[in-house]
């Protein structure tokens, strides 16, 4: 692993579990908030290998990091410049230029990250101010389906490490982003748009670290979400749009409430960047009739709804639906404002996964006190699998 | 029925001033139902309008996307909002006249605004979310509204608002300069008077000719801040990181509370940058909201106390 970002979700136990955190990130972890960071650091990290990113940091928690050694940040602006030469005597700064991918089209987007022409004037002032920029980073969404952006932010990057070496800086990192889905192939498309241009640009011999933030990818696809419901109603047929049309109009409809919502674990619904399919628990016939059903969550807020319209059999309160792919962004912090539940998190893994494990020689640390078999539910293969409580 | 021309509804939407001043100069322009040059009287100042927007030339909504130089040292008292109504019964002329309908009616309202508390009643509320819900929710009807009022040699853009000096001036606070370094100047209503809540304007300067603001009241150790128009400008960033700086260093706010109506299109876009920055939704039950329909909140919660946090990696 090169890179990792801590923020995709907080379950330390996927990061306990199975192997020494020492061992498997080589380089750099990265923060969002403090509470990762010490996070993190108790995990064995070194406070070398942690860069702070977020695009406004607050004054405390740049002392906070001066005082635990975290020294790499990233900035995109003036002002975040001149807060952490304020704040933070040894920082080194990645400088954080923008890409051309547009979510959402024309003008609704805080573009993050720097102007090329910008650049320039940011380079003067961290001379100035005596701070030093080691390199460079930019982002990719995963909503940003092509990956010439890449291209372009590529040569962007090598531009600003050329004009930066006008001004006497040493770069020596380049962190390519985020962003990928959870798909291998999007990996590999991009990869491959990407490498020869890397070579071309930041040849190996030239002692520049290139890094990335793939932590999205990494724990996406490894959380399926089990969620309860705990209230049903029955509505007329045309409340829904038209769109799902099989049934005919004289069927009922459903409403289910679940109990996590936007509030909660779907939180990404919010802005819309999640796509959720729900997937019925119990085991139902073929044939078993289809009514269009909606799901929502358990605050009683209009926009707290998952699933706008789909075809589900007829479900009772207390039933399960399982969510694939919910691993990125769907932890976060119980803070006084959100109230929100952690769920309980099972671990579980096929037994031929762990047989594989035991064959690679990796032990595990920790003691897994709570054993047990269970069928398997979920997308598994056909073996058994069993499961650890968090 | 009867064709109406669509024409130019000329001042009708402008007069924001002491209520007694008629708007007789507010009359319609002419290719309209005669009944309409006298709805003046009303008290509610109904007037026919066009209703064919679209042939307006675009320079006028593009002149309103601009920033405005904001140079309201003190708040608003009057702000205008308006209703569209159908078919409305016109009772200068009787039930057989072709005259007896408006067909499309415009209500305008203006309110008075007397403190700005954003949990008080909803008058408030009309007004707290100022020029800026105006804009920025507006469809195209109300911004072209927007337009001719600014059209129509107002002296300066913001001077609708600015009614003329009202004589209950003991009501009205003056905002004060309360710190000024860089770009961002920070106004406050007096500090002296130990209201609360207080008034918080920050004013960031762009360019030399244009300033983001971002107007926030302040209660309590948190700090409401109203969004502007075209939030998710770069140079909006920028004012934003500069205010949670001020916010942070220079007073003892626990939280920064940032609002948006929730049927907003960029609602997503929003919410994607706001969280990036470091904001997250608000449940919005949460004792501490103001009960606003139809308004999502986020917030920053601001650090204050370290001393939970293990301060020596192991």
């Amino acid at each position: 692993m090169k890179g990792f970002i801590d923020d995709a979700n907080y379950s330390v136990g996927l990061l306990d579990e199975g192997t020494n955190l020492g061992n498997v990130i080589d380089n750099y972890v990265y923060e969002h908030t403090l509470t990762e960071m010490a996070l993190v650091q108790e995990l064995g990290v070194s406070p070398e290998n942690i860069i702070y990113i977020s695009p406004c940091k607050q004054v405390s928690q740049i002392k906070y990091a001066a005082k635990v050694g975290v020294n790499i940040m990233t900035c995109d602006n003036e002002i975040e410049l001149k807060k952490i030469a304020r704040n933070h005597p040894n920082a080194k700064v990645l400088l954080h230029i923008a890409t051309e991918d547009n979510i959402g089209g024309e003008d609704g987007n805080m573009k993050f990250g720097t102007t090329l022409k910008n650049c320039r004037h940011l380079l003067e002032c961290a001379k100035e101010l005596d701070v030093q920029i080691i390199g460079v980073k930019f982002h990719v969404s995963s909503a940003c389906k092509e990956s010439q952006v890449y291209v372009h932010a590529l040569s962007d990057a090598r531009c600003v490490f050329d004009m930066a070496g006008e001004f006497g800086f040493t770069m020596n990192m380049l962190d390519i982003g985020g962003g990928f889905t959870g798909t291998e192939f999007q990996l590999e498309e991009v990869n491959h748009v990407i490498s020869p241009l890397l070579d071309i640009y930041f040849p190996k011999g030239s002692g520049i670290k290139i890094i990335s933030e793939p932590g999205s990818y990494y724990v996406s696809s490894a959380f399926t979400l089990a969620v309860n419901i705990i209230a049903k109603k029955v509505v007329e047929n045309d409340t829904f749009s038209s769109g799902v049309g099989k049934t005919g109009s004289d069927e009922p409809a459903f409403m289910y409430y679940m109990n996590d919502g936007v509030y909660g674990s779907f939180a990404s619904k919010l802005s819309e960047d999640l796509n959720t399919i729900p997937e019925v628990h119990k085991k139902y016939k073929e044939d078993e009739r289809l009514f269009t059903s909606s799901l929502w969550g358990p605050s009683c807020d209009e926009l707290d709804q998952i699933v706008e319209s789909c075809l589900l059999p007829e479900l009772n309160v207390g039933d399960w639906l399982i969510f694939d792919n919910m691993g990125a962004d769907s932890f976060h912090e119980p803070s006084a404002f959100n109230d929100f539940q952690r769920p309980a998190i099972y671990y579980m893994m096929s037994f031929s996964d762990w047989y594989e494990m035991q064959d690679a020689g990796i032990t595990s640390d920790t003691l897994m006190k709570n054993f047990f078999f269970v069928p398997s539910c979920i997308q598994l293969s056909q073996e058994d699998s069993f499961s650890t409580e968090a | 029925m009867l064709a109406r021309k669509r024409a130019r509804p000329g001042a009708a939407a402008i007069l924001l001033g002491s209520e007694d001043q008629q708007v007789a100069a507010a009359a319609p322009v002419a290719g309209k139902a005669p009944a309409a040059a006298r709805g003046a009287p009303e008290p509610e100042r109904t007037g026919s309008s066009p209703a064919a927007p679209s042939t307006r030339p675009r320079v006028g909504r593009e002149a309103l996307n601009e920033k405005l130089p904001c140079n309201r040292s003190r708040p608003s008292l009057y702000s205008l909002s308006y209703i569209k109504r159908g078919k409305t019964r016109n009772y200068l002329y009787p039930i057989w006249s072709p005259f007896a309908y408006y067909l499309y009616c415009y209500k305008y309202r203006v309110t008075l605004r007397e403190k700005m508390l954003p949990w008080s009643c909803c008058k408030r509320y009309l007004f707290s979310s100022l020029l800026v819900v105006i804009c920025t929710n507006c469809e195209e009807n109300e911004l072209l509204k927007w337009q001719e009022t600014m059209a129509i040699g107002a002296p300066e853009s913001l001077a609708g608002l600015q009614v003329g000096r009202s004589t209950k001036q003991g009501e009205h606070d003056q905002l004060k300069e309360l710190y000024s370094a860089g770009n961002l100047t920070v106004l406050a209503t007096d500090p002296l008077l130990h209201q609360d809540p207080v008034q918080l304007d920050f004013h960031f300067r762009l360019t030399p000719k244009t300033s983001a603001h971002w107007h926030g009241l302040l209660s309590d150790h948190r700090l409401f801040l109203d969004i502007p128009y075209r939030a998710l400008d770069q140079g909006n960033k920028e004012s934003l990181t500069a205010t949670l700086e001020y916010v942070e260093e220079k007073t003892n706010v626990d939280s920064v509370f940032v609002n948006f109506q929730n049927n907003r299109n960029d609602r997503g876009a929003l919410l994607r940058a706001f969280s990036y920055m470091g904001f997250e939704v608000v449940r919005p039950d949460h004792p501490a909201l103001p009960p606003w329909d139809n308004v999502i909140f986020m917030v920053y919660p601001l650090e204050r106390d370290l001393g939970h946090l293990p301060s020596e990696p192991p």
